[in-house]
């Protein structure tokens, strides 16, 4: 994929993203407002869930052909869910959506007998009005009945809940992969962080359901909570966005053992048997509720395969270190012999932003973590180099695992060190394709760019016997770049919204001093000198600057005759008390002041302002933006009219460039 | 959430708290829940570190002041890197600022029994017991009751809370577990059949067969462990319950024959380093039940080094203590 068509799958990707938020309702349907997706596929049955503003008489239809749905399930077979603040339900046999809009109904419909491996397509229905399109791109395979030797493809990815352009851009990658392989999905895995920042409903409406909406409707995702989701849901009673999002097993559904809770569950798909964990607020002690049911359902599986996921990595130096927090030393230590003692193949991770895949490995628990005696094989593993990775066949206990930790599905990305057992380490956004055909795995991490980073494999023939390695292979030294937080900065919300936008039209001032209320309000810009008697204010698109090829406004008469420019631009906010942070992303050269309303919120690199302005450090644009929280904004900020204002200041008079390029962003 | 045929509302995991739990605990309703999670002061920060979030919520607290919430989030980054210590001190600053604040008190006392405080736990989370009470904080003092060996009082604690309108998996395990500790067959089996009809639980099932076998009622014991037998990969953990049945029926040859295939079929699952601490308590027991004591007890003093919680471990002491001597 070029990146010129990424560009453009992003623009419409945003664009559409816009629509739908704005009106919250399905793209086709003023009555749909989520899905209609699937959830909880076996061999004979699958969930159709979907939500809509208001009641409905609700049905699906479905059959073996578009033009033949003559299956149907009826609304007494539904499941409904409602809702409201309301302590009474319209209706006793509702159940209650956690923190759903008021009046919101979700629907959840099971088709059942089905026929295992078998492309259906469905229709959802208000009594006799179809609400779906009358197209053929609502359908669904069932899953191969178990122990089918049936070549599988999934997605895995992890941590994308941002609704930014990266999410898409990692979703159209794999989508362009599977168009380019002429092969497509039958499910996907999510690892957790689906909808940040706090898995509210409206984070899923927005973050998962809109951003996943083409894949959905196909494909089941299997989700593990991540910690994000897990500060508005929780693991030991089901309750939360998250819990109402998904239908999960938990009585041995979909194969494998009765979890009793949808926090942890496990499904089969031919000869492989999928484990989820939560490892965010339940108890990962060895003889916990959740360790004893992975023990038991370790000892009841027959696959082939065994592939295990949840969030938090057992082993990572990405944005998380798993050698110092507690939940990720905890399912390395406590979880991981359990897994590597059922014989499990792959684990699937996310939670530290980053992609790092391990060679193949046993027993490393201890802390910190170490690779001597750990590694199995240290080879790369890529089946077109090197060849696979090689276990025996069928499951056996501490024959090696491969982990990979998939955190970089569309939130920022971090390095903070090398994690000894990984031989894959990359800093960039993307997601990866597993694909099992009979005894061979392969793993392929797709970048956001659609290019192929990472590929490895598994074959698990005949009898294999490794040697531990004293000494494996290492990660070459990685050194951490110099620190682009020595100006202050920091990491902006993951959910802002954009208050004045990227190269917005601002008001500027450049070669005279501003009168003192410039910051204000209430100041009125002097249009013209004819008018005013004073020099008179411009517009112009941000960035100001000259002389390093990064500004819009470029202001050729600066060097050598003035150091200052003063902008200002008028904002709108609609409830002040909603506001959690107002945030300045800028790229700046040399130095900044920011006022909010007439005060003083930001300040970078100098002393003094204005004419006074002195001490002023020399720092270089680098053509990203900052982000600087505005201090103490909610004593500033009101609702309705606010202006922000800005002056820059150079160095030097004769400074060889001059940038101030600035965005206001808020946490709602 | 669909699975259920009867909900299941539940209580704050033991060490596990977060936003959500602050709110829950004060049993506000939905609407007022939003409202109040929209004010609360989340660090902008939300994908860093602990120890970044940790620096930035520091840093907040010293630009504004102390409040209670940020202590709190604090004290949960503290939490996540096992900084106890810390997070308990933040926790205790964050009540004295709000006296109110008695989620903070709980989740005080759950920092002090994961710090092996339970004495400090039990006068914290006896600070947060009124007579009306949620069941929530009377799981949480019956986990601290339990940690200070008072199984009668933890068990009070259960039943307290069982008989309010709310239960959820881990309760009916631990009240189980108590039961079966103080010998009252009779409710634990009654209780864990309530709970397998309700939830499915591979687990409490699990648990009711060894309620089943520890009762006495050896017959349907059996039938459940031989359909298990049928349909499992691995069978140790069946073949060892088993044996205590035919031990109890006196087929010692037989029983002898299940315990040598449990530990065949262990061995190869247990590393030497940092093995599964439930297959260390079955491989114990199996060698109890050989009895081959002194290994047995190898078995139980490595098992208590990694984690065993006490009621895994009871029945492997019974087996040693009671076994003759040699």
């Amino acid at each position: 994929m070029t990146r010129g068509r990424i560009i453009l799958g992003l623009l419409i990707c945003s664009l559409a993203r816009i629509a739908f938020a704005q009106t919250n309702v399905h793209p086709h349907n003023p009555f749909i407002a989520r899905g209609p997706y699937l959830q909880l596929a076996t061999p004979n049955s699958i969930f159709i869930v979907w939500r809509t503003e208001t009641n409905i008489q609700p049905s699906v239809h479905f059959g073996l052909s578009p033009t033949k749905l003559d299956h149907i399930v009826k609304s007494n077979d539904i499941i409904v869910r409602y809702g409201t603040t309301n302590k009474a339900l319209p209706a006793p046999r509702l159940a209650r959506l956690h923190s759903a809009p008021e009046g919101t109904w979700q629907f959840e419909a099971r088709l059942y007998p089905l026929r295992p491996d078998t492309q259906y397509y469905y229709a959802v229905y208000d009594g006799d009005q179809r609400l779906t399109p009358e197209d053929n791109s609502y359908f669904f395979r069932t899953h191969p009945i178990k122990g089918a030797r049936k070549p599988m493809r999934f997605w895995v990815v992890g941590d994308s809940g941002t609704g930014r352009e990266t999410q898409s851009a990692v979703h159209l990658a794999m989508l362009d992969q599977l168009t380019r392989q002429a092969q497509p999905l039958d499910f996907f895995i999510h690892v957790g962080d689906m909808a940040y920042s706090r898995g509210r409903d409206v984070e899923f409406q927005t973050r998962f359901f809109e951003m996943y909406d083409a894949t959905l409707r196909n494909v089941v995702c299997w989700p593990t909570m991540g910690n994000h989701e897990g500060s508005t849901s929780r693991g030991t009673n089901g309750v939360g966005p998250y819990y109402d999002a998904y239908v999960v097993p938990t009585r041995g559904e979909a194969g494998g053992v009765p979890s009793g809770l949808e926090a942890f569950y496990s499904f089969d798909y031919g000869r492989a048997h999928f484990i989820c964990l939560d490892s965010h607020d339940l108890d990962r002690r060895p003889t916990a509720l959740m360790a004893r049911w992975l023990r038991q359902d370790l000892d009841k599986t027959k696959a082939d395969w065994i592939i295990a996921f949840f969030h938090h990595p057992p082993y990572t130096k990405g944005s998380h270190d798993s050698d110092r927090e507690k939940q990720l030393i905890e399912m390395r230590t406590h979880i991981m012999p359990i897994l590597e003692g059922g014989g499990v193949d792959l684990v699937l991770t996310g939670h530290s932003h980053i992609y790092e895949r391990s060679m193949l490995m046993d027993g490393a628990y201890a802390t910190p973590t170490s690779a001597e005696y750990a590694i199995l094989d240290d080879r790369e593993g890529n089946p077109r180099a090197d060849g696979p990775y090689q276990k025996s066949a069928g499951i056996n206990p501490h024959e090696g695992t491969i982990q990979v930790v998939a955190g970089h599905g569309g939130t920022t990305i971090r390095r903070r060190g090398t994690m000894p057992v990984m031989r894959k380490i990359i800093l960039e956004h993307g997601s990866v394709i597993i694909d099992i055909e009979g005894d061979s795995l392969t793993g392929t991490m797709i970048d956001k760019y659609g290019e192929e980073r990472d590929y490895f494999g598994l074959v698990k023939r005949g009898r294999v016997v490794h040697q531990r390695l004293p000494q494996p292979w290492q990660a070459p030294e990685w050194k951490p770049p110099p620190n682009p937080r020595d100006d202050g900065s920091s990491e902006p919300p993951e959910d802002y919204i954009v208050a004045i936008p990227q190269n917005a039209p601002w008001q500027y001032l450049a070669g005279t001093y501003p009168p003192t209320n410039w910051t204000l309000l209430t100041f009125r810009v002097p249009a013209s000198r004819a008018t005013s008697g004073v020099v008179p204010w411009k517009t112009g698109e941000a960035g100001f600057g000259y002389g390093d090829n990064d500004d819009r406004t470029v202001l050729t008469n600066m060097q050598g005759r003035y150091s200052t420019v003063y902008i200002r631009h008028a904002f709108q906010v609609e409830h002040a008390d909603h506001v959690s942070e107002l945030g300045l992303m800028i790229n700046y050269d040399d130095a900044f002041v920011a006022y909010l309303n007439g005060k003083e919120v930001a300040r970078v690199g100098m002393k003094g302002s204005g004419r006074n302005a002195y001490d002023i450090k020399a720092h270089n644009a680098t053509g990203k933006f900052s982000y600087f929280p505005l201090k103490d904004f909610e004593k500033y900020i009101r609702t309705g009219a606010n202006v922000l204002a800005i002056e820059g200041h150079n160095a030097h008079i004769d400074s060889g460039g001059f940038t101030l390029d600035p965005f206001l962003v808020i946490e709602d | 959430m669909t699975s259920f045929q009867a909900p299941i509302i539940g209580r704050t995991r033991i060490l596990e708290f977060g936003t959500w739990d602050l709110f829950e605990t004060w049993n506000l309703e939905l609407g007022a829940f939003i409202a109040l999670v929209m004010l609360v002061v989340f660090p902008a920060f939300s994908h860093d570190s602990p120890e970044h979030k940790i620096n930035d919520i520091s840093s907040q607290i010293a630009r504004s002041s102390n409040s209670p919430t940020l202590l709190i989030e604090r004290a949960l980054e503290h939490r996540e890197l096992g900084e106890l210590a810390d997070a308990a001190a933040d926790l205790k600053a964050a009540y004295q600022l709000d006296p109110k604040l008695t989620v903070a008190l709980k989740e005080l006392a759950l920092v002090q029994l994961a710090d092996g405080k339970p004495d400090l736990a039990f006068a914290s989370i006896n600070a947060t017991l009124t007579n009306a009470s949620s069941p929530d904080l009377l799981m949480a003092r019956a986990e601290i009751q339990t940690a200070r060996h008072d199984y009668s009082a933890a068990l009070d604690d259960c039943d307290a809370a069982f008989r309010q309108p709310t239960a959820n998996l881990e309760w009916y395990l631990l009240r189980a577990q108590l039961q079966r500790r103080l010998a009252h067959f009779h409710d634990c089996l009654a209780g864990l059949r309530d709970g397998v009809v309700k939830t499915g639980s591979a687990v409490l099932h699990e648990e009711l067969i060894d309620a089943m076998i520890d009762a006495q009622e050896y017959k349907p014991a059996l039938k459940k462990i031989e359909r298990e037998l049928a349909d499992s990969r691995c069978r140790s953990s069946w073949l060892i319950r088993r044996a205590r049945i035919r031990l109890a029926f006196g087929q010692t040859k037989a029983a002898h024959r299940d315990l040598q295939a449990a530990l065949a079929e262990l061995n190869p699952r247990i590393t030497p380093t940092a093995p599964d601490v439930s297959l260390i308590i079955d491989r114990g027991t199996a060698h109890a039940l050989l009895g081959d004591i002194s290994r047995a007890h190898d078995d139980l003093t490595l098992a208590r080094t990694l984690s065993a919680d006490p009621f895994s471990l009871w029945r492997l002491e019974q087996l040693i203590s009671s076994a003759p001597e040699r």
